[in-house]
């Protein structure tokens, strides 16, 4: 038997960040799990469409595209701004880093603010028929996640501004950029299916 | 970093050492300090009572079912009450009982198995455990009040949607089961960090006990199933009070699409609780037969193989919709398939027993109970696979029996191998022997015996799920002796809760390694400390306590005692990488659960409870999320301590 090696406690760090981190982890099955849901979601939109004669259905048009197509642009600044500011925290520039995440809140408040006006006009509501149930499902699904997305940052804004982060101690602001990005991504599929295949086919 | 092996600590030093780590361990005294608990081992025996709970409750209504078809004409139960039964006898068993039980043995097991402290996120353990409690519980007192859900365990749309069943039990079992779903979403995300992030140092993934693999697996299952359950479920809810049209086939909507996104749930979901079971038959035999289980790298590959291809065979249940030929060949093909994982793993069992040293416990009585139960079922699975041969039997008891042979064999049984084997690691005490035996042969004859005749009744045609039959049509004396094995299987359950009272009264005392195992929990005391371990183990072998590697040099992290701590090592093969400081007693997660059921009852009551609930919930997790040490680094890191 050979001697019990020890591994004192300064060699064992307790801030962890990335892969490391169990938190990390987490996170990043967290967003497996709400993958699951979208892909369950956008199953559904096609098994209801292969079974309707029409798409839209009943004489509905096809949804405007303007408003979505600027709010995908919102999105895409957004989650450009807060990867900019995490790449601030690399260089322990914690400035950079709350004008990062503020100004990717300012940018998803103002995607919320369009879904709402997107929201409330319109032919048809989520009980006109199967079509406006699935349609609106996802979308305020996606809007959900926006508004997690938002109240998730503002509370790591918060501790950036009093200091919390730094090179090391970052893994707040890592799972914070996780879903952030998630949110973002997961956009795309929502607006292709949503809003550009009732126009290809 | 080779300094001498610890010298023996003085004898004072160690027991200042161990009252520390009792009191960073401990939780408050009272009932509240009850409810603040986030230990593992609190929140995993919580998951075993309450599922037991649920078992007792679900089993009452077995009987009751059982009694009203013991002879024909029977006006014991009208049909609305029967509706009911089964269908709570089915959501308590799925949802309540089996899905969550699991959950407790792997949160229980899974950190005493890798050599952890506790799990890797305590407070979300806790939340799992309250959201089941209040879903479990709401549901039940809508029952008790006449609200119960008719409409069978998977609930098929247009019966269940508002205009068929207007009353508000269909509420209830939509919203309860959306709502919780996020105990086992979060379950499974604890299972699945904790096992990747915290095994002690040395226990590479081959070295895994296999029933660390089984629930790893299953963790992954949970993750991909239970958001369409979720899905679906939701859907029905939103169908029935906010009047979307999903199922509605006037407006559009697909009642298959819920047979399609609620099997896609519903296939895996057999497979998630029955995975953990087959780890721990894994366990059983092995300890049993005193000799590694053979075939470990086999029976890990079939566990993997059994978790991808249970995500192929949803349709199975569907073969009476009218599917096109070729999707129904290829799920034919597929739930064929799945019999050869299943088979390995049952040779691999035979061989372990086949060459072992066996010594008769009831564990391992229970466990071969379970698997030559669980073969039969499997055999009349592989009948159902096919086309033809379901179509003609399809909702018959033919059915029924074959689910409750694969659930009692992959599931009940398994899990009372488990019990045994594990109760005086939990308590501390040892179960009565003879009673355990008499105990297994009344729950084996008694399931044989109820479930065995229910095959020819579905030969003869009788349907399931209607409350009564006509005379005459000779399927009295057959439901007759169906009725009395299930109140055999009741003595049989009645027996165990005897068992485990008297012995938590006046057992005997167990020692830490009652059974000569192999896997770590059994390196600690029995009932384990509140730290688990005051020394994290080292692994060097897939036996741990049976042999170790020589050549391995055994490494020992230092953790301190005056905080919660437990050591973080690398995925692939548990090098020590750093330590983890756990929070302690909490009550957040229990007003965050609260502040959840908030939002799914204000889908039930009134919707302006859902952005009350929401802000209530989002107010709790801040409060969770805000870091509660800012100087937790004790590594002499510069600039630390500087800020506050």
């Amino acid at each position: 038997m050979n001697e019990v090696r020890r591994i004192p406690r300064q060699e064992l760090p307790v801030i962890l960040s990335g892969s490391r981190s169990p938190i990390w982890w987490g996170m990043v099955i967290l967003v497996i799990i709400e993958s699951t849901v979208f892909a369950t979601l956008i199953s559904s939109y096609f098994y209801i469409r292969v079974n309707s004669p029409a798409w839209p259905p009943g004489g509905l048009p096809n949804p405007d595209l303007l408003l979505p197509i600027i709010n995908t642009i919102v999105l895409f600044c957004s989650s450009m701004a807060v990867l900019w500011g995490m790449a601030g925290l690399k260089k322990n520039d914690l400035r950079r880093l709350k004008i990062g995440i503020g100004a990717g809140i300012a940018l998803e408040i103002i995607f919320f603010i369009i879904k709402i006006m997107m929201g409330t006009g319109g032919p048809f509501d989520w009980s006109t028929n199967a079509y406006g149930s699935i349609f609106f499902t996802i979308n305020w699904l996606h809007t959900g996640h926006v508004l997690v997305a938002i109240l998730m940052a503002s509370v790591a804004e918060m501790l950036a501004f009093r200091g919390y982060f730094d090179r090391e101690r970052k893994l707040g602001v890592q799972v914070v950029n996780i879903y952030w990005q998630f949110v973002a991504v997961v956009w795309i599929p929502v607006f292709i299916v949503l809003f550009l295949t009732p126009r290809w086919y | 970093m080779s300094g001498p092996a610890d010298p023996t600590m003085p004898d004072a030093a160690e027991r200042a050492e161990l009252a520390e780590l009792d009191r960073t361990w401990g939780s408050p005294p009272g009932f509240v300090g009850w409810l603040s608990q986030v230990n593992h081992r609190a929140i995993g025996k919580r998951y075993l009572a309450t599922g037991l709970v649920f078992f007792l409750l679900a089993g009452i209504d077995a009987l009751r079912i059982r009694l009203q078809l013991a002879m024909p004409e029977n006006a014991l139960l009208g049909p609305e009450p029967y509706n009911a039964a089964f269908t709570m006898h089915g959501t308590t068993m799925m949802f309540l009982f089996a899905v969550p039980i699991m959950e407790g043995v792997g949160i229980y097991l899974v950190p005493l198995m890798i050599g952890a402290r506790d799990m890797a996120l305590p407070r979300l353990n806790a939340l799992g455990y309250w959201v089941y409690f209040i879903a479990g519980t709401s549901l039940y007192i809508a029952y008790f009040f006449g609200l119960a859900p008719t409409g069978g365990w998977f609930s098929y749309p247009p019966l269940t949607r508002a205009e068929y069943s207007p009353d508000k039990g269909l509420d209830f079992w939509a919203t309860m089961i959306t709502f919780i779903e996020i105990a086992a979403l979060v379950a499974a995300i604890e299972l699945i960090v904790t096992i990747f992030k915290q095994r002690a140092p040395g226990m590479s993934l081959n070295r895994m006990p296999l029933l660390v693999w089984s629930v790893l697996v299953m963790a992954f299952m949970i993750v991909f199933a239970m958001p369409p359950l979720m899905v679906a479920s939701g859907m029905l809810a939103l169908d029935r009070t906010f009047s979307t049209q999903f199922f509605n086939p006037l407006l559009g909507g697909e009642a298959l699409l819920w047979q399609h996104v609620f099997w896609f749930f519903g296939h895996p979901d057999v497979y998630i609780i029955m995975l953990p079971a087959f780890g721990i038959l894994s366990m059983v035999i092995a300890s049993s037969a005193r000799r590694p289980i053979f075939g470990y790298t086999a029976i890990v590959l079939s566990f993997v193989a059994i978790g991808f291809l249970s995500f192929g065979l949803w349709v199975h249940h569907m073969f009476a919709t009218g599917l096109p030929l070729l999707g129904m060949s290829f799920f034919t093909a597929a739930s064929m398939m799945i019999t050869i994982p299943s088979g390995i793993q049952v040779f691999c069992w035979i061989a372990t027993i086949w060459n072992g040293r066996v010594r008769i416990t009831t564990s391992f009585l229970f466990a071969v109970g379970a698997i030559i139960t669980f073969v039969l079922g499997g055999v009349t699975g592989v009948m159902l696979a096919s086309v033809p041969f379901d179509l003609q039997v399809h909702d018959t008891f033919f059915v029924v029996a074959h689910f409750h042979y694969v659930l009692f064999g992959g599931v009940v049984f398994p899990l009372f191998a488990g019990f045994y084997h594990w109760f005086p690691k939990v308590t501390g005490r040892m179960l009565d022997e003879t009673v355990g035996r008499w105990n297994f042969a009344l729950m084996f004859i008694g399931f044989h015996v109820t479930f065995f005749p229910q095959h020819q009744l579905g030969f003869l045609g009788m349907p399931r799920r209607v409350f009564t039959y006509l005379d005459g049509l000779g399927w009295g004396e057959l439901n007759l002796i169906s009725t009395i094995g299930a109140f055999v299987i009741g003595v049989g359950v009645l027996l165990f809760l005897a068992n485990a009272i008297s012995a938590l009264l006046a057992g005997r005392r167990a020692e830490g390694d009652p059974w000569g195992a192999d896997s770590l929990e059994w390196a600690t005391s029995s009932p384990p400390p509140l730290y688990n371990f005051q020394r994290i183990p080292n692994v060097s072998s897939q036996n741990p306590l049976w042999r170790s590697d020589p050549d391995e040099t055994p490494v020992e992290v230092e953790l301190r005692s005056d905080r919660r701590e437990t050591p973080v090592t690398a995925l692939l093969d548990a090098r020590p990488q750093g330590r983890l400081v756990l929070p302690g007693p909490t009550l957040v997660p229990l007003f965050t659960a609260f502040s959840i059921a908030f939002v799914f009852l204000g889908l039930i009551a009134n919707p302006w409870l859902v952005p009350v609930g929401a802000l209530l919930t989002f107010g709790c997790i801040a409060a969770w999320a805000w870091p509660r040490d800012w100087n937790v680094d004790d590594t002499g890191r510069p600039g630390e301590g500087a800020r506050s």
